[in-house]
C-alpha cells in the first residue's frame, strides 16, 4: 500500500497550513471519489443507484468548487482511506491530491478521513504535510491516536488529529484539539409504531431522538474545546433525507452547543449535481443554519440551568440507562447541568439544586462525604437504582437538613424516572416552564454577569408547533425570539402568577432562541 | 401490568381477542338481566329528544359562533337551562398532549377544539350562567387542567377571558374539592352501583359534554356518552390507584376498568360482579352506561368539524388511521338521541348488535344506555332538525380497529 501513497507523499513537499485555527473551524464532510463508493458498497448504507455512484466516484472535479462559495465551511474532510488496501487507493489519491490544493487555494483547511483498520498508520504517515491533519474515524484506541499525531506532527508542527469513534472510542486527551463523535443519530420523533418496537406504552408521550445530550456530556470536560457530532446513517429516519431532516439536526446539535458535521445524502448530492434550483436553495439555507449557530459564539456566556445537577462518569458503564435519562430530562424540560464525577461538588452546586446520581455505584469515602455534606446543608439528592443494587454495602446517608430519594432498580423506565424528577424539583428552582412542547426540546441557560437567560427550542417533529405558552418565575423586561430564517421577533409580555411572566411563541419552525431580559431587582433564585 | 397474571386474566385473557361461549352467555345474561339490551320495552320506554345539526366547515370562532346559536336554538334555547346556573363542561382530551396525530393540532384530529369550547363558554355565559366549568381528567396527570392545556396548545388566557366566570378542574384527583362524590347508579348498575368522583360533578347544576366525532377501539364509537368514561378518576380508578385510600399523584391510565385486573380504591364501591368478563369489550360499554345513569349529561355537543377517523386516538394501530372533515356540529339534550344520530352519520346502524360493525368485538353502549333508560337509539323516534342525517353522513368505514376491543386504551 505504500507505494500508493509514495507519490502522494513526494509530491507534497509544502506543509499544508491551516486557513483558521481548529477552533475556529466550521467542518464539512466532503467525502467522494472512487474509495468511498467502494466504502459505500457493503456498508448498511449502499448507495441505491448508479446514477448517484456516478456523482458520489466524481466528486472531486473542480466543478464542485462552485458549492463552496457564500458558505460558512472552512474545513473540508475528504475521504482519504479506509485503513486497508483497496484497488482504488491509487486514483482516490491522485484525486484527492489535486483536490486538495484547489480548496487550499481558497483558503480552507482540509483534513483527511482515515478509517481504523491494518494500514491505518500508512494511510496517516501519507496524509503528513498535505493535509491539515486527520480524521480518525472508528475504534481507533487511544495510542494509536496519540502515535498518529506524533507522525503528522514530524513533517507538520501545526498539524491535528481529531478522533471521531463512537461513543465508547470517543477520545477526551488534551493533544486532540477537538472533541468529536461519531454516535450522532438523525433526530427526530418516532412514529407511535417506531416507539412501541423501542419500549413506550400505547398512550405514552411521544420519543424524541436527540444528540443534544451527547453534546452536554462531551461539553462537561470544562475544556472548553469545540465538540463535533458526526453521523452515520440511521435506521430511524427515512431515505432519502428532506432539508427539515438536516436542518433539524443542525439545531440539535448546535442548541446543545456543538457543531453538526454536515455531510450530503447521496439525493442531495445528486440534485446539486444536476444544478437543481431547489437543491441549491436548499444547500444555501442549510449554510445560513450552519451560521447563524456559528455566529453566535457570545451565548456560550449563558451557562446550563442546574435545576438537577447530574453527576455523570464516564467509566461507569451503564451508559445506555443514563443517556436514556439524560436524553428523557431533556424531553421532559428539565433544566439539567452535567458534572463529571470527578469535578463532583466543587463550585458546581448552586443552592437549589437537586443532584443525581444514576449510573454509578457508591464511591470512595471522600465522595460519599461530599454527599452527605450536600443532603446535610439541605440539597435533595436522587440516587439511582445502581446505589440501591449495592445493598446493604451502600454507605448510610443521612438526608439531613435536605432529603433523599432512592430510585430502586424496578423503576429505571427512563420516562417515568424523568417525570418523577420533573415533579420533585420543578416548584424548587426557578426555572421556566414551557408548554405545549411535547415535539420540542428546550434548553434553558442564565448569564448572571448580564442577568440576561437564553431559552432555546428546537421542533424535533415534521410540522412546526404553534401557540407554545413559557411562564418564568420572574417578571421579564423582554423576550426577544431569534430565528435562523426570519427578523428578530420581540414578545408580548403577560402578567403571571406570583410576581412572575408569561410569553406566548406563535411557532417554532424548527429552531428559535429566546433572548429573556429580567425586570432589575428581581433576582434570580439558585444562581 | 399482565393481566394474565391475575386471577380474572387466567380465565379471560384480556388483550387475546378471544371470545368464548362462556363469555357470551355472559353478555347475554348481563343484557338480560342488567339492561334489557336493545329490547322493544326498553326501546319503546326510552325517552326521546330533538337532535339538531348544522354544517360548519372551519374553527374560526365567528363561523362556530353563528352555528352553535343556530343550533341552541334549534333545540327549543338554552336559557331555561342554565339561566343564573353553574354549568359544567366535560370536554375531550383524551392521551398525552404531547401525542399528536401527523403533528396536527390537538383539536383537529382527536380533541375537542378550543374554539368550541370558547365559543360554548360565550354563549353559555350571555344565556346567563353564571359560572362554567371546563373540566376534565388529564390523562396521566393530577396537576392543574389549565396546564394541560397549555401543553395542548391551547390558550388558558382566552378561556379564561370567555365568559364572566370561567373555572378549571382536573378531575383525575381531588382537585380543588375537599372530598369525593359518590354518584349511585339508579337501578343497581351493570358493572358498578356507585362512583366516587371528583366533587365538581355533584355540585353542579348542568352537566354538559363536548365530545368528538369519532370510531373508538373499543366501544366502536366515541361521542357524547363515551366522553363521561374520562369523568372517573384514575386517582380512584387508574392503574397506580391507591389501595385504600385514593392516589393523589396518578400517573397512569384507566387500564383497570378496561381490564378489570383490580377494583378501585377502597372509598369507591366495588364492582358488583367482579366473575363477569374480564374483557373491554363486555365493560367499557357497560361502564359507560352506567356513568350516564349516575351523571346525567343534560346538553351535548358533539365536535365533528375535523376529527380523526379509525380511532379514538393516534396510539391505536392498524386502524387504517387517518383525519377527515365531516364539517358537522351536532347538539342535543338527550346523549342516546345524539349518539344516535352521530352514529349515523358516520354511517353506522346505532342499533348495531355485537359483532356488527362499528361493534365488532364489543357491546353497543347506545343500547346499553337506552337499556337504564337513558334515552332512545331509536332513530324514527328521534326529531333531528336543521341538517339531515343523510344531508350530513360522513362514513368512517374502513374503520378496522373500531369496536375490535381486547386491548387497554383509553
Amino acid at each position: 500500500m505504500l507505494s500508493r501513497f509514495l507519490l502522494i507523499t513526494v509530491l507534497a513537499v509544502s506543509l499544508a497550513s491551516a486557513a483558521s485555527l481548529p477552533e475556529e473551524w466550521v467542518p464539512l464532510r466532503w467525502d467522494g471519489g472512487p474509495l468511498e463508493v467502494a466504502r459505500r458498497l457493503g456498508s448498511e448504507n449502499p448507495i441505491e443507484t448508479a446514477s448517484q455512484r456516478g456523482v458520489i466516484e466524481g466528486w472531486y472535479a473542480p466543478e464542485t468548487l462552485a458549492l463552496l462559495k457564500d458558505t460558512p465551511y472552512n474545513c473540508l474532510v475528504l475521504t482519504w482511506s479506509l485503513g486497508r488496501a483497496t484497488d482504488a487507493d491509487t486514483a482516490q489519491c491522485e484525486l484527492v491530491t489535486k483536490y486538495e490544493g484547489l480548496l487550499r487555494e481558497r483558503g480552507l483547511a482540509v483534513l483527511a478521513s482515515v478509517e481504523f483498520g491494518p494500514d491505518w498508520a500508512e494511510a496517516v504517515q501519507a496524509a503528513a504535510g498535505l493535509f491539515d491533519g486527520v480524521v480518525l474515524e472508528g475504534e481507533f484506541p487511544a495510542p494509536a491516536a496519540v502515535e498518529a499525531l506524533a507522525m503528522l506532527r514530524s513533517v507538520n508542527p501545526d498539524a491535528v488529529v481529531i478522533p471521531m469513534g463512537d461513543w465508547q472510542h470517543v477520545q477526551r486527551g488534551e493533544k486532540f484539539p477537538i472533541l468529536a463523535n461519531l454516535s450522532g443519530l438523525w433526530p427526530g420523533m418516532l412514529s407511535v409504531s417506531e416507539a412501541e418496537e423501542w419500549g413506550a406504552g400505547p398512550t405514552s408521550n411521544p420519543w424524541v431522538l436527540s444528540n443534544a445530550w451527547q453534546v452536554g456530556v462531551l461539553l462537561a470536560d470544562g475544556s472548553d474545546r469545540p465538540v463535533w457530532m458526526g453521523h452515520r446513517p440511521m435506521k430511524y429516519r427515512p431515505q432519502p433525507l428532506e432539508f427539515a431532516d438536516y436542518a433539524r439536526a443542525v439545531a440539535d446539535v448546535g442548541m446543545a452547543g456543538g457543531t453538526w458535521v454536515v455531510a450530503l445524502g447521496d439525493d442531495l448530492r445528486e440534485r446539486l449535481h444536476k444544478g437543481e434550483d431547489e437543491a441549491l436553495d436548499e444547500w444555501r439555507r442549510l449554510g445560513e443554519h450552519v451560521k447563524f449557530f456559528g455566529e453566535r459564539q457570545q451565548w456560550r456566556a449563558f451557562k446550563t440551568w442546574p435545576s438537577v445537577v447530574v453527576v455523570h462518569d464516564p467509566a461507569a458503564g451503564g451508559e445506555f440507562d443514563s443517556f436514556d435519562v439524560l436524553n428523557m430530562l431533556s424531553v421532559y424540560h428539565v433544566p439539567h447541568r452535567i458534572v463529571l464525577r470527578k469535578d463532583f461538588p466543587d463550585k458546581q452546586v448552586e443552592d437549589g439544586s437537586a443532584v443525581l446520581v444514576y449510573d454509578f455505584e457508591p464511591g470512595p469515602a471522600q465522595e460519599v462525604d461530599k454527599l452527605r455534606e450536600f443532603t446535610g446543608a439541605g440539597g435533595t439528592l436522587l440516587l439511582g437504582p445502581r446505589w440501591r443494587e449495592a445493598g446493604d454495602s451502600a454507605p448510610e446517608l443521612i438526608a439531613g437538613a435536605g432529603s433523599i430519594r432512592r430510585y430502586p432498580p424496578e423503576e429505571v423506565d427512563s420516562d417515568r424516572f424523568s417525570r418523577n424528577v420533573r415533579d420533585l424539583v420543578e416548584d424548587k428552582h426557578a426555572a421556566p416552564r414551557p408548554y405545549n412542547v411535547g415535539s420540542i426540546i428546550s434548553l434553558y441557560r442564565y448569564d448572571p454577569s448580564s442577568d440576561r437567560a437564553l431559552l432555546q427550542m428546537t421542533e424535533y417533529g415534521d410540522y412546526p408547533t404553534e401557540n407554545i405558552t413559557v411562564r418564568f418565575p420572574r417578571a421579564i423586561k423582554s423576550a426577544t425570539v431569534h430565528s435562523i430564517e426570519g427578523e428578530p421577533l420581540e414578545l408580548k409580555i403577560y402578567e403571571g402568577d406570583k410576581g412572575g411572566s408569561e410569553i406566548d411563541i406563535p411557532e417554532v419552525p424548527e429552531y428559535c432562541g429566546i433572548i429573556i431580559e429580567f425586570q432589575q431587582g428581581d433576582g434570580h433564585a439558585g444562581e | 401490568m399482565d393481566m394474565r397474571a391475575n386471577n380474572f386474566g387466567k380465565r379471560y385473557p384480556c388483550g387475546s381477542g378471544k371470545w368464548t361461549r362462556r363469555n357470551w352467555l355472559w353478555t347475554a345474561g348481563g343484557a338480560v338481566a342488567g339492561s334489557s339490551l336493545g329490547s322493544g320495552r326498553a326501546r319503546a320506554a326510552a325517552p326521546a329528544s330533538p337532535v339538531a345539526m348544522a354544517r360548519c366547515r372551519s374553527y374560526r370562532s365567528a363561523e362556530l359562533s353563528e352555528h352553535m346559536t343556530t343550533l341552541f336554538d334549534q333545540l327549543g334555547g338554552i336559557g331555561n337551562l342554565v339561566s343564573g346556573k353553574t354549568v359544567t363542561i366535560k370536554l375531550n382530551l383524551t392521551g398525552s398532549p404531547g401525542l399528536r396525530f401527523e403533528g396536527k393540532a390537538l383539536g383537529e384530529t382527536h380533541y375537542c377544539h378550543p374554539n368550541l369550547v370558547g365559543v360554548a363558554c360565550r354563549l353559555l355565559s350571555e344565556a346567563g350562567a353564571t359560572r362554567v366549568r371546563l373540566v376534565e381528567s388529564a390523562w396521566a396527570t393530577g396537576g392543574p387542567l389549565e396546564d394541560y392545556m397549555l401543553d395542548g396548545g391551547w390558550s388558558v388566557r382566552s378561556l379564561k377571558n370567555a365568559g364572566k366566570r370561567i373555572e378549571f378542574e382536573n378531575t383525575n384527583a381531588l382537585g380543588s374539592g375537599t372530598r369525593y362524590s359518590e354518584l349511585k347508579v339508579a337501578g343497581g348498575g351493570l358493572i358498578f352501583p356507585s362512583f366516587r368522583l371528583n366533587q365538581v360533578y355533584e355540585d353542579t347544576d348542568v352537566f354538559m359534554t363536548i365530545a368528538k366525532l369519532k370510531n373508538h377501539a373499543t366501544c366502536g364509537v366515541t361521542l357524547s356518552l363515551k366522553n363521561s368514561f374520562g369523568i372517573t378518576p384514575t386517582s380512584i380508578y387508574g392503574g397506580d390507584a391507591g389501595v385504600d385510600e385514593p392516589n393523589e399523584s396518578p400517573t397512569k391510565g384507566r387500564g383497570p376498568l378496561h381490564a378489570g385486573n383490580r377494583q378501585p380504591a377502597k372509598i369507591a364501591a366495588p364492582e358488583n360482579d367482579p366473575s363477569t368478563p374480564r374483557h373491554d369489550g363486555y365493560r367499557v360499554p357497560r361502564i359507560v352506561a352506567d356513568l350516564a345513569v349516575a351523571r346525567p349529561i343534560d346538553l351535548q355537543i358533539i365536535d365533528g368539524v375535523e376529527t380523526m377517523i379509525g380511532a379514538e386516538g393516534p396510539w391505536v394501530r392498524d386502524g387504517n388511521l387517518r383525519t377527515g372533515k365531516p364539517g358537522l356540529l351536532i347538539a342535543g339534550l338527550n346523549p342516546v338521541c345524539t349518539d344516535a344520530v352521530g352514529t349515523a352519520v358516520m354511517g353506522y346502524d346505532p342499533r348495531a348488535e355485537r359483532g356488527t360493525i362499528p361493534f365488532r368485538n364489543c357491546d353497543n353502549t347506545l343500547l346499553l344506555a337506552e337499556g337504564h333508560g337513558v334515552g332512545t337509539a331509536d332513530l324514527s323516534r328521534i326529531d333531528v332538525r336543521g341538517l339531515s342525517i343523510e344531508e350530513a353522513r360522513f362514513p368512517f368505514e374502513p374503520a378496522p380497529a373500531a369496536g375490535r376491543a381486547g386491548a387497554a386504551s383509553g
